[in-house]
């Protein structure tokens, strides 16, 4: 192929204004993206936001209404699923029921006519990789669950395909073995070093195990960043809302605000202070973004910096406590370690003002 | 029903009282009456000696049968063979790719493309068969649209062509249900996964859909096979009566030569190629189940051996 000299340097999968309308509806909104080769990259976002639809664009199951899909650098728009140099793995597995666990992961070899001692190489060191080496003689209804899942992925990765794609992969398994695999994913495709595309609703595990995120709401991506960006940096209210917990306070951004240190008035809270990622020409409704974390609260002292807040709860978790300060008409939610409410607030109790004060840098404006 | 209901209240088992085994006496009495009984008095005579008239009369003897080995009677036997494999052949075929059809329809429109493949059954055999000679028959429009590009004298009645035609279609519907529905268990990923891992259309048919559709293809080709050479209607009305089958043999036996045990020799014949067959389909339904690790066994030791 042509696009053999560029491959190496390529993005492994390039998305140009893709969209998908089912009967006038626009599931998946005109979007761009660019995954890196040997990338962990999740889709993140709620049930129905269009990750899945997304996903069968690029496998080629469901045909785009606009926009191009490359893969290597290569248009395969057109290229039916099948000679696409990717491969998915199913929520459900669909793992071949009358085939053994050895046949299933073979599959792929022996459709495309891989020399049987090699093909046979090859599904042993898959089956290796993920640890089910003992098991080839099964059939997939003797397996546990995350054996089934396993098995899953070795298919996907036997041929190294460029790309593999995952649609909620854990969705069906218990807590405990949500966590292993998690763990065990990440350790997988270091290993084979193939691009994994991970879509799921779950933001912790898009949080533990991705090197970029993609979050998606209604159709549209809201943001694509790394883990700590995204949890850290959340650019709108979407993002913030939906990733861990957060803050939202409405305000007004006056005209021509613009920088790392803009002042804005949250009603019956007074001024504070945050980041604000664009320029302003004229005054617009904003959402000022905190995480609880990053509130530093105090005893409540005459003339002490910050805006006032009443405990409304007071929540004991463990490593940390949640409270809920009553701040004007608002209900502002925050953490303390257990070491700091230990050490600063010892007779911390309900009805108590506290000082509440974040570094500017901790807090986001986004224009509403 | 209310002592069984008791019983599973009260969480263990009772024995069952004389008044539930005398609710048992209707169905007992109509299975030994309706189904074991007659084929009892069947068994029994086509071992029995005949007499001048084709009569049963006491004796025992295996002659029936041997007689059936003659070859006026045996090429009726392998005609209808042959007839019987060629039709579950192509029952199968055009069961598969019917059923395939309907399942790849929306759940809604599936029960009205079966209530479709129902429908013929409301009507009675004999007039479904006529409808045929109509259909393939000189007046017909087959022989109309031929007329029209100057062929004249179509008829397919009586011909061979037609006895297929009129076989198939009586028994496609038969073939039809068990593969829709061993079809419409398949987990529709299973397609997806295979054209993902690299199958074309063929491909995914060869290796995914046709071997978990088998336990439906052995019961349509159980349920055709046999019965195809019971038939007796249509040899005589699409056929013109020159090449019977077993069906038309057995009539022919009782009615015309008027030769009971041989008749019931013949029937039993039929009977035990069927149990035959049966075997057959439940010895392969139970290799499918086993295959996957048995040929996997037998790779790795040929790789040991290499
Ligand atoms: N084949 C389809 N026909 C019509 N609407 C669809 C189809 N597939 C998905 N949708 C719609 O598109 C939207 C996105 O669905 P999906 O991509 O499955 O979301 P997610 O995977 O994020 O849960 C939903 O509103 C869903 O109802
Ligand atoms: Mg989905």
């Amino acid at each position: 192929m042509n696009t053999q000299t560029t491959s190496t340097i390529a993005p492994a999968v390039e998305i140009q204004g893709l969209s998908k309308e089912f009967a006038g509806h626009l599931a998946v909104q005109p979007l761009d993206l660019t995954i890196g080769d040997n990338e962990f990259f999740s889709i993140l976002g709620p049930s129905g936001c269009g990750k899945t639809t997304l996903m069968r664009m690029i496998t080629g199951f469901e045909a785009p209404s606009s926009g191009r899909v490359l893969l290597g650098g290569a248009d395969v728009t057109a290229v039916p699923t099948r000679n696409r140099d990717l491969n998915m793995l199913f929520q459900s597995y669909a793992l071949f029921p009358h085939l053994t666990v050895f046949e299933n992961v073979a599959f792929e070899l022996r459709v495309r006519r891989v020399a049987k001692d090699e093909a046979n190489r090859r599904t042993r060191e898959a089956l290796e990789l993920v640890r089910l080496g003992h098991l080839g003689d099964r059939k997939p209804d003797q397996l546990s669950g995350g054996q089934r899942q396993r098995v899953a992925l070795a298919r996907a990765v036997v041929s190294r395909p460029k790309v593999v794609l995952l649609d909620e992969p854990l969705g069906a398994l218990d807590q405990q073995l949500r966590k292993e695999m998690q763990y065990e994913l990440k350790r997988m495709q270091r290993e084979v070093g193939i691009t994994f595309i991970y879509v799921t609703h779950d933001q912790e595990e898009a949080l533990t195990m991705s090197d970029r995120i993609a979050v998606m709401s209604e159709g549209v991506v809201q943001q694509v960043a790394g883990p700590e960006d995204i949890y850290n940096r959340p650019e709108t209210r979407f993002v913030a809302g939906f990733i861990g917990s957060c803050n939202l306070l409405d305000t007004t951004v006056p005209e021509g605000a613009a920088g790392d240190e803009v002042e804005v008035v949250v009603d019956g809270a007074g001024t504070v202070r945050g980041v604000l990622g664009e320029t302003v020409t004229s005054e617009r409704p904003g959402t000022l973004l905190v995480r609880p974390e990053r509130i530093e609260v105090r005893p409540d002292a005459p003339g002490a910096a910050g805006i006032a807040g009443v405990v409304e709860t007071l929540t004991f978790l463990g490593e940390e406590w949640h409270l809920h300060l009553l701040v004007g008409g608002l209900t502002v939610k925050a953490s303390l370690s257990s070491l700091a409410k230990e050490r600063d607030l010892p007779g911390l109790s309900m009805g108590d003002t506290l000082r509440l004060s974040w570094r500017p840098q901790d807090a986001r404006i986004v224009i509403r | 029903m209310t002592s069984m209901t008791r019983a599973i209240q009260l969480g263990r088992k009772e024995k069952p009282k004389r008044g539930s085994l005398l609710l048992l006496i209707p169905g007992i009495a109509s299975v030994v009456l309706l189904g074991i009984l007659p084929l009892f008095i069947v068994a029994r005579n086509s071992f029995a000696v005949a007499d001048n008239y084709g009569g049963i009369t006491d004796g025992l003897t295996l002659d029936n049968y041997a007689k059936l080995l003659d070859p006026v009677y045996s090429k009726t036997l392998l005609y209808s063979l042959g007839l019987g494999l060629l039709n579950t052949a192509v029952c199968l075929v055009i069961g598969y790719i019917t059923s395939y059809y309907i399942v790849s329809r929306p759940a809604g429109k599936q029960g009205f493309l079966l209530l479709l493949v129902i429908i013929p059954f409301w009507t009675d055999f004999l007039v479904r068969t006529f409808a045929w000679i109509t259909i393939l028959g000189s007046g017909g429009p087959i022989a109309g649209v031929l007329g029209i590009f100057g062929i004249a004298g179509f008829s397919l009645i009586p011909s061979n062509v037609a006895v297929v035609l009129g076989l198939l279609y009586s028994f496609l519907p038969t073939a039809i249900f068990p593969i829709y529905a061993s079809m419409r268990s398949i987990d529709g990923s299973l397609k997806e996964a295979a054209t993902d891992l690299g199958c074309g259309w063929w491909g995914v048919q060869r290796r995914v859909i046709l071997p978990l559709t088998r336990p439906g293809l052995l019961g349509a080709a159980l349920l055709t096979f046999i019965p195809t050479m019971g038939v007796f209607v249509i040899p005589v009305l699409l056929g013109g009566g020159k090449d019977p089958l077993v069906g038309n043999l057995i009539v022919t036996l009782y009615t015309e030569f008027r030769n009971q045990p041989m008749g019931a020799a013949a029937s039993m014949l039929l009977l035990i190629l069927m149990l035959i067959s049966m075997v057959l389909v439940g010895l392969l339904l139970q290799r499918s189940a086993t295959k996957g690790s048995s040929s996997r066994t037998k790779r790795s030791s040929t790789e040991k051996g290499a």
